[in-house]
């Protein structure tokens, strides 16, 4: 849930209210009790580093024909069942 | 949450096939966490465990599934993906009036996926399926890769 505040106290308290907020929270800006807009903290941008995946065994040593039948199985099944 | 991922392109990445790499390029450029829905997450675990369970699956299918399985648990863990709540109503009145409107109909899940991410309030949806790219453009969201 979003956390409402009105147009008065955002403007008024703006630096509090941005401070209570973790990046990436977004807060419902209210007039009488509507919303008029909503202003999001800006995200922290993090990258990840790219896994050593052989390593931590997490990618498989089988052919590129056995992972994309697997896809294939997997998203078929995706597709069947909207169509039945 | 900036990026949405479609169903098809965290696949992709889980199973390690043709155009996994372009897909893990693309995935450490965006902004982390990268959003999924729960259902999406839920479709790809069921899809996944059911070769578990089919004891005609040849041996290298396993392994790509326990490896997909494993990676998959890895991403959630590293908070690379995290799921998002979504009002689930508003996202399927979302893809019902998409569905009115298709001429060629689509599979219900599919119109789903770009629902999520529209609901959602993300800004990128990362897919290299031309049908749910077309709808995430409709809804005005960048597509990444930005040319398939």
């Amino acid at each position: 849930m979003k956390k409402r505040v009105s147009s008065r106290e955002f403007f008024h308290s703006f630096a509090r209210l941005h401070a209570a907020m973790k990046p990436g929270d977004t807060l419902v800006i209210t007039k009488h009790g509507k919303p008029l807009g909503e202003f999001t903290k800006q995200p922290i941008k993090k990258s990840f580093p790219l896994p050593d995946l052989k390593t931590l065994g997490l990618e498989p040593d089988a052919s590129l024909a056995a992972r994309d039948l697997l896809y294939k199985k997997v998203m078929g099944e995706i597709e069947r069942e909207g169509v039945a | 949450m900036k990026a949405w991922l479609d169903t098809g392109f965290l696949l992709t990445i889980l199973t390690h096939r043709r155009c996994a790499d372009k897909a893990w390029a693309l995935l450490r450029d965006s902004e982390i966490p990268v959003g999924i829905s729960s259902l999406q997450l839920f479709v790809i675990k069921h899809g996944l465990s059911q070769n578990f369970t089919d004891l005609n699956a040849p041996k290298e299918l396993l392994d790509v599934c326990i490896s997909a399985t494993k990676l998959l648990n890895w991403l959630l863990q590293q908070d690379v993906l995290k799921t998002v709540e979504l009002d689930y109503e508003e996202m399927i009145a979302v893809a019902d009036s998409w569905a009115s409107k298709l001429r060629t109909p689509l599979p219900s899940l599919l119109l789903l996926w770009p629902a999520c991410a529209a609901v959602s309030a993300a800004k990128i949806f990362l897919s290299f399926d031309p049908r749910t790219r077309a709808l995430a453009k409709a809804a005005g969201l960048e597509l990444l890769p930005q040319k398939l």
